[in-house]
């Protein structure tokens, strides 16, 4: 396990799916959100809940929970936790990366990358916290590890306001890229109402000038203390370190040549299916002649 | 005396003539020949040496007694004997000469055509086998021992190609040794031809030279082809290093396809082969259901099979195209159409079953994908009587015998090949248009169910009464992810321990690693598809013709004829003799697990419709539009895949008729080819069943075996009961153990089988004994090594055993005894009247009990509450689904769903209340549940044929159709509490198989949680659904049940846990358990396996009670199951989207 993992690793995702799923344990000390969810006690599902037999005592119960069931425990959380972020991972967001904690998936490390714009060479390290009745609950906090000075973030907590763009989280609609996507398009196109940060809202209205200088400066003192150690002690949190070729030559290199294919990972057990079907037809053994398929 | 050139030559060679002067060796030579030659012309016939072998080649060496002058001396033979020995020696040792060129020796041999005139002094000397034996080896040692090249020397080559000629010619009466040197030769030969293939062109000349432009040394392997032991295997493997070679040679490979008969002797030759396979198999358990290693390992026929079908698998694999092309066509047109597809309609069902277990079997053993291609495209493709293989194999899924079993097995073994072709037939057509999807749903087909909703709601399906541990999969979790209590180290993440449900915790864990396993597997092997079919590609339009189900009237027609053609398949006719008294084909229907009840209605039913039929009853007229939907149904014609000129396909019938008549003529240009018909026409094929057809008309002798081992139960329900109460690992331990026979229950079954079976006859192996075992057309047994008597035992008496637990059921297996009946009636059951048989076979599905059958017994078992309940029960329902699907339903879609809603509680209602009324007289006068359920059952048969007609009533107002496949999975699958242990297994196995398939339309269409808005669509939720409901009614009336069950559950998951254990064990030296050459009951004992000290009691289940305890248990391990596929879905990488 990779403990002072080179930033880029975050996009290594399978693998880390893998070790993540095995390590949902230790303790959590630095986590912000433990107190949330290593407390809670799931309902239990209704012993006699099932659909058809007790059909009067399983409507309205899930009525009253937002239309949904209501009791998703732990268990279903794990996985839908573990779908979000396959579909990020399949969104390919331009420059953010993230990774969940080793500690609880409830937890992601991120970092994004500002390559044009007044925000332009930022990388601003964040953490997104996800509420434990996801995806019934609010919508998931993003809070940046140092302040940003930006009118939608929280000159104290460093918190995002997600919350504007995602007032009411619908499960099946809303997923956690967005949120993603949504910290990156707030740092191109800035809006100032109701702001989080008034200063920079007012500054940006009235004093572009100024507020481009305290952009820069902003930038330059995330910058500054890229190096520093990740604000949570996690393993999976995204640190960064001074190029050592070293270090990082090597896996550079192999980020460059070496592309992973699926096959690779298990040659024992290759399974290789079959099809003589052509192209755009629906007919069985369409496929003119052509050497089978191996 | 001829050994000892061949020992001589060995001995000398460790002498060696390093040093020796070249010219000395030269010079020791000629002296040699000198005295040789003085010798041979001494006996040499007046004749000049050319002519007497211009009269040799024209006559294969058999005229060589007639010009023989006189007796040899024995002392002048054995000093050229030694003269020769020397000079091989000699001519072995030297090296070949600067620039390759000839060493003198060598040079000198040419010259003097040495060879050649020690052929002839063979031929002098009488050509006896030992000549033969003693040129053999001359050659075969100069060939492997020599440092230079002979073959490409004419006069040398010449003489060996003399030589192979005429000891082909008498290599049949030749006791095998000279075979076995011959291919042992040739095999040589072979490789050197690889090694070197410039000497090729000199094959074909000096084949030439002879008259006959063949490959002189393929041709003489031809025959050997289907050899078994050495001389087989060396001859396969030297055809297989031509076909390898042909590849490369154009003009090795037109000679093999346009002037041999290799192609059509191999399809043949597997047709010759099939024929002598026992064509019925009397299984040893009624959970058996396919053909393993051990099993077929006992067969030597089958093992011999399987040999010859590897090695067309593996000469597709390297021959040249066009050979593959020619081989699988005759395959396909020279076994599959005129041998398989027969077998695959025979008439009775044990034989269906066998032939079915054999397909099976096949299609594991293939490893060639051409060749799997050649055969399924025949299952997938072929019409036999104008209906797809396919469509009657689907069919048959739900007949009630052991064949149903089977041909889920067969249908396990085809959805685990990953063929986009198969998937298509079976699954995809019908769901590609999208009909049984709403707009939005079809949206939403590649969404991803982020938030495991499907998961919940088949948890949810969970019997209510389940203990907590089993149920509530969602609190295990939380020790697994989120562990309380701090600081625990990395290698404890699962090492929590709950006691005594820890393996039902932890099993759901299994469950998730399994489905993560199996849906990796599926991505990768289906990465070539053609199409996602994710509801885009292929599009929604692109629906075929000839899909059934396009509109009802189709559907309607289509089922139906499923249903005639399995019953048409399956049922045994009666033969005009046979309507004696006697019963004689019911028995041998009856090996289903109703067998118990000796004249049960339903077997009644079967005989009364053959009388019927016979009369032609006015009912029979059923529905006519069977022909028209028929003719109207474009699909592609069955062509092979790469078609071929017709002449090899008429060539090949000539043959065939040729081998028939046993009348084969030599044609000139294939002389060598011929001695290959004689192979073949010893074994006869074609002659045995046409003899067999012959013999056809006599009584059907049936063997009674089958009936005899359940002992008659008082119910038909409690026969079935008592039956199967095996798990899984007994089945698989009950397959592997060996299948020694019990003696108890023996004698009645030997008295019995030696009584129906006629004489029977001990198979000899290879092809001889076949034709004659035929003609007399007696159904009789071939032993396979065993005794013939057929010693089965019910499975009953092994009930207590099994209680038990660890005991092993080493006896109950029986013996795997073949009874080889040939009492095949093709004739009568292939009426080319067409439409009256369609007629005919419309009229027994009325009468039949049939799929519906099954399922109006689990619906009547709702009419049992008043219907204003049910409709309650099904409104909240309704909802609770709806919200099952997550977000708000929109406005049009809940008006749209209400009107469904109410036309199908419509719809329900008016059946159950038909339904009730029904079981209150039925049920008014059970006392117990047994005999209430018998009586239902009995009624049910009685009314079957109203039932039906409303069945069909009900089905018409549904418009979309997912096809067979899946509508008999899931109608077997509805039948879960009253399906054998090994018939749930196979049903839940395919089924979530099937679940594992990423194409988001077969995925959505299994995980699918809602009621579709289209009714008649059954999804696998709401057959859950009912079959949860069932669960609870039945357990709600027996409140020892949920504690009984749960016992059960701890022992079998216990069970499975120490299962995997001995298998990881088994997996290390699994050499001695598997060995099948162990002697009888020993496996067993063989096995140094720890105790089974863990294992909680198996709590005494009632007999009766065992298969619907393991129902409900097996029920709740399938929800976990698809629940955990379904989550394991929603966090993959999917890498088929990803094209």
């Amino acid at each position: 396990m990779n403990l002072n993992p080179f930033w880029s690793m975050s996009a290594n995702t399978s693998r880390k799916r893998s070790d993540e799923e095995q390590s949902g344990h230790t303790d959590q000390r630095a986590s912000p959100a433990r107190t949330h969810f290593s407390k809670k006690v799931l309902p239990p599902i209704p012993k006699n809940a099932t659909p058809f037999t007790k059909p009067a005592l399983m409507g309205p119960a899930a009525h009253t929970a937002n239309g949904t069931h209501a009791s998703y425990g732990p268990f279903y959380l794990e996985y839908s936790l573990l779908a979000e972020f396959t579909l990020v991972i399949k969104q390919k967001l331009p420059g953010i990366y993230v990774q969940p904690s080793y500690k609880s998936a409830l937890m992601w490390f991120g970092v994004i990358f500002i390559r044009h714009g007044l925000y332009q060479d930022g990388v601003f390290k964040f953490t997104v916290y996800i509420p434990d009745n996801y995806p019934d609950g609010e919508c998931p906090k993003l809070v940046f590890d140092i302040p940003v000075f930006h009118p939608l973030v929280d000159p104290v907590s460093g918190e995002l306001d997600v919350r504007r763009a995602f007032t009411k989280w619908r499960r099946n609609h809303n997923h956690i890229w967005q949120v993603l996507m949504y910290a990156r398009t707030v740092f191109y196109k800035i809006n100032t109402t109701e702001p989080l940060n008034p200063e920079a809202a007012v500054l940006y209205e009235k004093d572009v000038q100024l507020f481009k200088s305290k952009v820069v400066d902003s930038v330059k003192l995330c910058n500054s203390h890229l190096f520093d150690q990740p604000k949570i002690d996690d393993p999976y949190a995204i640190s960064f370190s001074p190029w050592n070729p070293a270090v990082h030559e090597e896996a550079k290199e192999r980020m460059f040549t070496h592309k992973r294919r699926p096959e690779d990972h298990h040659k024992g057990t290759q399974v290789s299916g079959l099809s003589w079907v052509k192209p755009g037809s629906t007919q069985p053994f369409s496929k003119e002649d052509g050497p089978p398929q191996s | 005396m001829m050994a000892s050139v061949v020992v001589g030559g060995n001995r000398k060679k460790s002498l060696t003539l390093r040093g020796v002067d070249p010219e000395t060796c030269m010079i020791v030579f000629k002296n040699h020949w000198m005295q040789v030659v003085k010798i041979l012309e001494k006996h040499e016939p007046s004749r000049s040496v050319s002519r007497a072998l211009g009269f040799l080649s024209g006559n294969h060496g058999s005229g060589s007694r007639t010009f023989h002058l006189g007796p040899i001396p024995a002392d002048e033979a054995s000093a050229v004997q030694n003269y020769v020995e020397h000079m091989l020696f000699l001519l072995m040792e030297e090296e070949a000469g600067q620039g390759g060129a000839m060493g003198p020796i060598l040079e000198f041999v040419v010259l003097e055509g040495v060879m050649e005139r020690l052929f002839l002094w063979s031929l002098r000397r009488q050509f006896t086998e030992d000549m033969k034996l003693e040129q053999l080896r001359m050659y075969q040692m100069l060939l492997s021992q020599a440092r230079q090249p002979l073959l490409h020397h004419k006069p040398v080559l010449r003489p060996l190609m003399m030589l192979l000629t005429s000891c082909a010619g008498a290599a049949t009466d030749a006791g095998g040794v000279v075979e076995a040197e011959l291919v042992q030769l040739l095999n040589q030969l072979c490789v050197a031809l690889v090694k070197d293939p410039s000497v090729l062109e000199l094959f074909f000349h000096t084949s030439q030279d002879q008259g006959a432009a063949n490959f002189l040394l393929f041709s003489l392997l031809i025959p050997y082809t289907h050899r078994q032991g050495l001389v087989g295997q060396q001859a396969r493997d030297a055809l297989l290093l031509i076909m390898s070679l042909s590849a490369s040679e154009p003009r090795v490979a037109q000679h093999i396809a346009e002037n041999t008969y290799f192609c059509p002797v191999l399809a043949t030759g597997l047709s010759g082969l099939y024929s002598s396979l026992p064509a019925r198999l009397q299984v040893y358990s009624e959970d058996w259901h396919c053909l393993e290693a051990a099993d077929w390992q006992q067969v030597p026929a089958l093992v011999h099979f399987l040999h010859s079908l590897d090695f067309c698998s593996a000469v597709t694999k390297v021959a040249h195209p066009s050979i593959r092309a020619q081989l699988l066509d005759y395959i396909y047109q020279g076994f599959l159409v005129p041998v398989l597809a027969p077998a695959l309609h025979k008439l009775t069902v044990e034989e269906v079953m066998t032939t079915t277990a054999y397909l099976d079997l096949f299609l594991r053993s293939i490893s060639e994908p051409a060749l799997l291609q050649t055969f399924l495209s025949f299952m997938l493709l072929h019409q036999h009587d104008g209906v797809y293989v396919l469509d009657t194999l689907v069919s048959r899924v739900n007949t009630p015998f052991q064949l149903g079993t089977v041909s889920l097995a067969l249908f396990r073994t085809l959805i685990g090949l990953f063929c986009e072709d198969v998937m298509l037939q079976l699954v995809f057509r019908y769901l590609i248009p999208c009909n049984h999807l709403s707009r939005r749903q079809r949206c939403s087909l590649k969404q991803r169910d982020c938030s495991s909703s499907s998961a919940a709601s088949f948890l949810l399906l969970m019997p209510s009464w389940c203990p907590a541990a089993l149920s509530s999969a969602p609190s295990l979790s939380e020790h697994i992810h989120w562990p309380k209590g701090a600081e625990l180290a990395v290698s404890d993440s699962v090492a929590y321990c709950r006691g005594l449900d820890f393996l039902m915790d932890v099993n759901y864990i299994h469950y998730l690693w399994d489905a993560r396993q199996a849906i990796a597997i599926s991505c990768r092997a289906c990465r070539f598809w053609s199409a996602a079919y994710d509801g885009f590609d292929p599009p929604p339009q692109e629906y075929r013709s000839d899909t059934p189900g396009d509109d009802i009237e189709d559907e309607e027609a289509f089922m139906q004829r499923l249903k005639s053609d399995s019953i048409c398949s399956v049922v045994v006719l009666r033969p005009p003799s046979a309507l004696s008294p006697t019963p004689s084909s019911s028995e041998t229907v009856s090996t289903s697990n109703q067998a118990g009840r000796a004249s049960s209605a339903m077997e009644l039913e079967w005989d009364d419709i053959f009388a019927e039929e016979e009369l032609a009853s006015p009912s029979a007229i059923f529905n006519p539009p069977n022909g028209c939907v028929e003719s109207d149904r474009c699909r592609l014609s069955p062509l092979p895949p790469t078609p071929l000129p017709p002449r090899h396909i008429q060539e090949m019938r000539l043959t065939a008729t040729r081998l028939v008549r046993g009348a084969y003529v030599e044609e000139s240009e294939f002389q060598d080819d011929a001695i290959v018909y004689d192979l073949v026409a010893q074994k006869d094929t074609k002659t045995a069943m046409f003899e067999r057809m012959k013999a056809a008309n006599g009584p059907a002798r049936k063997n009674l075996s089958k009936t005899q081992r359940v002992p008659s139960a008082p119910t038909n329900m409690s026969a079935m009961l008592s039956l199967t109460g095996k798990t899984g690992i007994e089945t698989v331990n009950s397959i592997m153990s060996t299948r020694r026979r019990s003696e108890d229950g023996g004698k009645e079954e030997r008295s019995k089988s030696e009584e129906c079976d006629g004489p029977a006859r001990r198979k000899s192996e290879g092809f001889e004994s076949g034709a004659k075992g035929d003609e007399d057309g007696e159904p009789h047994v071939i032993s396979n090594g065993f005794d013939v008597k057929n010693h089965v035992i019910s499975e009953c008496d092994d009930s207590d055993q099994e209680t038990e637990g660890c005991e092993q059921n080493s006896h109950q297996n029986g013996i795997l005894a073949y009874s080889y009946n040939h009492t095949a009636r093709e004739e009568q059951i292939h009426p080319k009247t067409g439409l009256t048989a369609y007629l005919e076979t419309n009229n027994m599905t009325n009468d039949h009990l049939q799929p519906e059958s099954h399922r109006l017994l689990t619906t009547n078992t709702h009419g049992l509450r008043p219907p204003d309940d049910q409709k309650n029960d099904f409104l909240s329902q309704y909802y609770e689904l709806m919200l099952s699907l997550g977000a708000e339903p929109d406005g049009d879609d809940i008006t749209d769903d209400i009107g469904t809603f109410r036309r199908r509680v419509r719809a329900l209602r008016q059946r159950l209340a038909e339904e009730e009324a029904q079981l209150m007289s039925d049920f008014g006068f059970g006392s117990s549940w047994e005999e209430a359920e018998q009586r239902g059952e009995e009624s049910m048969d009685e009314e079957e044929e109203e039932e039906e007609e409303e069945e069909e009533g009900s089905k018409r107002r549904g418009v979309p159709f997912t096809g067979p496949f899946i509508s008999v999975l899931l109608s077997r699958l509805e039948n879960l509490l009253e399906n054998s242990i090994a018939v749930n297994l196979l049903v839940t196995g395919i089924l979530a198989q099937l679940a594992s398939y990423p194409q988001p339309l077969l995925r959505s269409f299994l995980f699918s949680t809602e009621t579709h808005e289209q009714h008649g669509v059954r999804t696998l939720y709401q057959v859950l659904v009912s079959v949860h409901a069932q669960i609870e009614r039945y357990v709600d009336d027996r409140p020892e049940y949920p504690a009984l069950v749960t016992q059960a559950w701890r022992f079998l998951l216990a069970k499975d846990q120490d299962g995997k254990f001995r298998e990881a064990l088994q997996s290390q030296g699994g050499d001695i358990i598997l060995d099948p050459s162990l002697p009888n009951g020993s496996v067993r004992n063989a096995l140094p396996l720890p105790p089974l000290s863990v294992l909680p009691p198996c709590p005494a289940i009632p007999p009766q009670a065992k298969s619907r305890v393991f129902a409900v248990i097996l029920y709740a391990e399938f929800l976990k199951e698809l629940a955990a596929i379904a989550q394991e879905h929603s966090v993959a990488l999917d890498c088929c989207s990803e094209r």
